[in-house]
């Protein structure tokens, strides 16, 4: 395929992204096993040939743990950003389209959940859902979606003003049909961005509350647990505990920013003959 | 039919000046009313009420003896606004703003001149004078029995002025829609009008 323009070329930049991504989940998930693998003969290696990201002070192979982490992480981090970003756009439109009652439930809720501060009730939520995978899942997607339906309900309110909007009222178009044609387009930026923002928060808040024992069981691999094993080791100078992990983690989050970025670019008609 | 308004007042919720006193004004099919008054006198105000884009705090509109509101969800009653640019939504192109109408015949967007080629743009890649087409297309569906003209020309050339006028005094007398025109240009009014109204405060 001859690549033509912008649009195309940012396509294809999106593909391999895209593809990087779902390598590493998949290799993460195959490898999941062998990356707890322990063996006391190879402990606290330094980065060489056949361990290039080092061993650890239980003799687990770095590269692998890294990878099966940044896995789990990727997963997490996925589907609580889609799970509260869907919450947001549901709740967000019916509260600006429903009429006042609804708007007046739904911003109390919305005001309820940030009032409360996030980290509590993403322990309760979590501790309640028995911990693990699935209670971080619930706890972070049921804690996260105020902020982004509290900005498209106002882009809502905004949208629900202008002329094109009460004309497709006069033509004879229902509310469902206007809010699916008419604002949606224009709530998607605002949704991709709110997902991508939410991704390094989920990771970040899964960690944190790894950390304090109510999320994942430390034996799984997950990011958050590496870099808090690794503080205790950094003292040692075993850098590569935290150096590598950390980049890839960094690396991982800037390549959803670079995807929601290309989104954007792509679904703004401002750009349609790039 | 006959579109009626009976003694509208309307004052805008948040000015507190009066905008309509007492206006009474009726349109009856195949007649093109002018209505003319300075700026700021409620020329779109007027049009918005009779359109029922909102309800005045006393009077009526009646079609046809009916209070306006009891018409289907598609209101016989169109108007095209003064802003064309403001009245299509930027992030989709021209071909839905032909779709969102009632069964836009192929005639009304050649006589209106719409290139093919325009509908697969977005309204940013449009002139002003291209989007108002469109937007006088989309109110000439199937149901539309009055069209509210305001201050539909004002940002076109004369040739272009002239094409669309004599097109929509054509379709309007073939398909008994009566028509009212709002317009600074009383020398529109006198050509295109069968009598023209004046707005008094």
């Amino acid at each position: 395929m001859k690549i033509r323009n912008r649009r195309q070329r940012m396509a294809v930049l999106m593909a391999v992204s895209l593809f990087l991504l779902v390598l590493v989940t998949a290799a993460g998930w195959a490898f999941g096993e062998t990356a707890s693998a322990t063996d006391f003969s190879r402990k606290n290696l330094a980065p060489c040939l056949s361990y290039p990201f080092g061993t650890d002070f239980m003799g687990r192979d770095m590269l692998l743990r890294t990878v099966a982490g940044l896995s789990s992480s990727i997963r997490l981090g996925i589907l609580t950003a889609a799970v509260s970003a869907v919450i947001a756009f549901i709740l967000g439109l019916a509260a600006a389209v429903l009429g006042k009652a609804a708007d007046g439930v739904i911003s109390g809720m919305i005001d309820l959940v940030m009032g409360i501060p996030h980290i509590l009730l993403l322990i309760l939520i979590s501790y309640a859902c028995g911990k693990g995978f699935w209670g971080v899942v619930v706890g972070i997607s049921l804690t996260h979606w105020t902020s982004l339906a509290r900005l498209i309900r106002g882009e809502v309110l905004q949208l629900k003003e202008s002329n094109y909007v009460k004309i497709a009222a006069r033509l004879g178009h229902g509310k469902l049909k206007v809010a699916f044609f008419h604002m949606t387009p224009h709530l998607l930026p605002q949704l991709v961005t709110g997902l991508v923002l939410m991704f390094p928060h989920a990771i970040l808040h899964e960690a944190s509350i790894t950390f304090l024992g109510f999320g994942l069981p430390p034996e799984e691999p997950a990011i958050g647990i590496i870099l808090s094993e690794s503080m205790k080791y950094l003292v040692m100078g075993k850098w590569w505990l935290a150096l590598f992990p950390g980049l890839l983690l960094a690396g991982v989050v800037l390549l959803f920013h670079f995807l929601g970025e290309g989104l954007l670019l792509l679904l703004d008609p401002e750009n349609a003959h790039r | 039919m006959i579109l009626e308004a009976k003694t509208i007042s309307f004052r805008y919720d948040n000015g507190n000046r009066q905008i309509l006193n007492q206006v009474s004004l009726s349109v009856g099919s195949g007649e093109r009313v002018g209505l003319s008054a300075p700026s700021g006198f409620g020329k779109t105000t007027f049009c918005k009420i009779l359109a029922g884009y909102e309800r005045p705090d006393a009077g009526e509109v009646l079609l046809d003896g009916r209070p306006l509101g009891s018409y289907g969800p598609y209101c016989p009653v169109q108007m095209v606004w003064q802003h064309p640019e403001l009245s299509v939504n930027p992030r989709r192109r021209m071909k839905t703003v032909l779709a969102e109408g009632d069964h836009i015949p192929e005639r009304v967007i050649r006589g209106l001149g719409i290139e093919k080629d325009w509908e697969n743009r977005f309204p940013g890649e449009l002139s002003g004078g291209e989007l108002q087409r469109f937007c006088i297309a989309r109110a000439l569906g199937e149901r539309t029995r009055f069209l509210l003209a305001d201050e539909i020309s004002t940002m076109l050339d004369l040739i272009t002025q002239s094409q669309i006028w004599n097109f929509l005094l054509e379709e309007t007398a073939a398909r008994g829609i009566g028509l009212l025109v709002v317009s600074h240009a009383d020398g529109l009014l006198k050509q295109v009008c069968t009598r023209v109204e004046r707005l008094d405060r």
